[in-house]
């Protein structure tokens, strides 16, 4: 995907930032949308753009109805808006499927201050814990026989797959990569070369997705 | 054969991947009282077994069936939820009656709770910086051009767009439309894109 | 590998599945199990076929109530032909849940056989996957595809179809919701039949 996007302002400086701050996004969705686990969040980067765009909505709506460029921005502005609106519903959609161990994960997150899901986030996925735990209660676990009745969630947690494989390029060069073998004791250790591209499994090149070493294509 | 049953309820389940069935109450309630009677029946050779200590064997196997009935009701549970949240991204906050019937009164409960929360999440987007929330249910494709001529697909009656014009939708009646109004409409069959 | 299949309907059909077993200790009361038995209570020695979920339960039991043979289809002779050309049998009729199957199977086959089978018969079959999800005729190609070759074969076929109306027409016109369509055309179809 290659949105290359000239986002004109009347100020150059924020011509700058705003690219900047779109191609920051754009991968972070990217990432988001192949990465099989929940990622930390982009609140930063979701704000700044909805910002952006409040800005430049101002501008268009300065400009006549026909003025080409008003449509060609209303266009970039519609492009952005779905970038935004499907990189936090595919961050939904995983909180909904691994809800459990995403719950419990944040809280140990949450005390050292290293938070993936925002404070909306985080209210989201306890309120829809509850409701599937009230809703299973109700419908069939209190009305099983007595010794059965618990809602057993390390049997109900669904866990994400990180074994699953993903191409990736890497932005920089990272050395030391650890392949573990998991049937015999062949590790292997690779070197990602600056621009280079792989398909790996997910588990040992995560914490990389994460500190943005390597970007998922 | 234990738990028989309630596999026919997931294997009807199974058949139909593309639309959510009626709630099949009635073959719940069977099955939770095949569970109630084997584990009366557990009692009472859990009871016996300490004269007859072979019937311990008869008291784990039921036990087990009883824990596979519970895994499958609550697999069939969990698997409508996903399709009734699959509702509210596509037909809205409020259901036709039709499909509305489908669901048992605790489903539509359940539905009414996820819906309140999606929009309680929505509505907090952007807070901060004096947004009014966004609809995440609406740019749910990349936008190609826009303005899209649509096709009316039943009597739905007045639409007011954004800068104040109100149109008639009637059936077969034709429109050339911003792509961000009817984005929505379309997704619920009420307008079909020309192409 | 943390174990996600709980709530999963598919793996709860697999589990259905029937398995050989062999009874190690009189079951009382357990007769009903094998559909040959003549009396309430199943003897030790007596061979009965039951679903792989209580055959597991059973044989976990310490000590075990059951020793779990391996269905034919992963006996010697199944296997030889699959290792020769998979591509022969038909998944359809004979294991449905062949991989799903055959992968809980693999734990009671010391000499690891059966997981070797099950890699070498996916690697033959890739092919036959490929063919269905690009033919016209799809419901010949996949008809002695199992399960979750023909969830895949249907899947490649969705892209594929995707891709080449996307090259074609330069973009996607919007559509329906799927669910809202399909349970329009179910309900067209149910008052139809009345």
């Amino acid at each position: 995907m290659d949105l290359e996007d000239d986002i004109e302002f009347s100020n150059d400086e924020e011509e700058i930032t705003a690219d900047t701050v779109l191609k920051t996004l754009q991968s972070a969705w990217q990432n988001e949308r192949l990465a099989p686990e929940i990622l930390p969040h982009r609140n930063d980067m979701v704000e700044c753009m909805l910002g952006q765009i409040q800005h430049m909505e101002r501008n268009i709506n300065k400009l006549p109805k026909t003025d080409l460029r008003a449509s060609i921005h209303k266009m970039e502005l519609s492009r952005i808006k779905f970038i935004i609106c499907n990189y936090l519903k595919t961050r939904l959609n995983k909180i909904e499927k691994y809800c459990i161990p995403i719950l419990n994960e944040e809280k140990q997150r949450i005390d050292s201050g290293t938070n993936y899901l925002t404070p909306s986030e985080y209210k989201y996925a306890q309120e829809y814990l509850l409701n599937l735990e009230s809703h299973l209660k109700t419908v069939v676990l209190n009305k099983v026989p007595n010794n059965m009745q618990t809602f057993e969630m390390s049997k109900m947690a669904v866990y994400p797959n990180l074994q699953t494989h993903v191409f990736l390029q890497a932005n920089e060069t990272v050395n030391g990569v650890v392949l573990e073998d998991i049937f015999g004791d062949q590790d292997e250790e690779i070197d990602l070369e600056e621009g280079s591209q792989h398909i790996l499994q997910y588990k040992p090149i995560a914490d990389l997705v994460k500190n943005g070493k390597v970007q998922l294509i | 054969m234990f738990a028989e049953k309630v596999i026919e309820l997931l294997k009807e389940a199974e058949r139909n991947k593309e639309t959510i069935d009626q709630f099949n109450d009635e073959k719940i309630r069977q099955i939770l009282e095949e569970m109630h009677m084997l584990f009366n029946l557990n009692m009472t050779d859990a009871n016996a077994s300490s004269e007859n200590k072979s019937l311990w064997t008869a008291v784990q196997i039921r036990h087990s069936a009883l824990e596979r009935n519970k895994r499958c009701l609550l697999a069939y549970l969990y698997n409508r939820m996903q399709k009734i949240k699959t509702l509210r991204w596509e037909f809205g906050s409020v259901l036709p009656t039709d499909v509305r019937e489908l669901l048992s009164d605790d489903e539509y409960l359940w539905f009414t709770k996820y819906s309140t929360n999606l929009a309680s999440y929505m509505r907090s987007l952007g807070q901060d910086i004096g947004y009014n929330g966004i609809d995440l249910t609406e740019n749910l494709k990349p936008p190609k051009s826009l303005f899209i001529e649509v096709l009316c697909m039943v009597d739905y009656g007045k639409l007011e767009l954004e800068d104040g014009d109100v149109i008639m939708l009637k059936k077969n009646s034709r429109h050339f439309l911003p792509t961000s109004e009817c984005q929505t409409l379309i997704r619920q069959g009420i307008l079909k894109q020309i192409v | 590998m943390t174990n996600s299949n709980y709530l999963n309907i598919s793996d709860i059909l697999v589990s259905n599945e029937k398995i050989p077993c062999k009874i190690l200790q009189d079951l009382p009361k357990m007769g009903f199990l094998d559909p040959s038995a003549t009396e309430d209570d199943l003897k030790v020695g007596s061979n009965v076929e039951i679903p792989l979920w209580l055959g597991e339960t059973l044989y976990s039991r310490r000590p075990p109530l059951v020793s779990v043979d391996l269905p034919k289809i992963y006996k010697d002779a199944y296997r030889e032909i699959l290792n020769a050309d998979a591509c022969t049998i038909d998944l359809h009729k004979f294991a449905q849940y062949f991989y799903e199957l055959g992968c809980y199977i693999a734990k009671y086959d010391i000499k690891g056989e059966v997981a070797t089978t099950l890699v070498n018969t996916f690697k033959q079959r890739f092919r036959m996957l490929l063919a269905a999800s690009v033919s016209n005729d799809s419901i010949g190609t996949m008809q002695p595809l199992s399960v979750s070759e023909r969830e895949r074969a249907a899947a490649a076929a969705a892209t594929e179809h995707a891709l080449s109306a996307w090259l074609q027409r330069g973009d996607s016109p919007l559509t329906t919701a799927c669910m809202v369509a399909n349970h329009r055309k179910r309900k067209r179809a149910e008052m139809e039949m009345l």
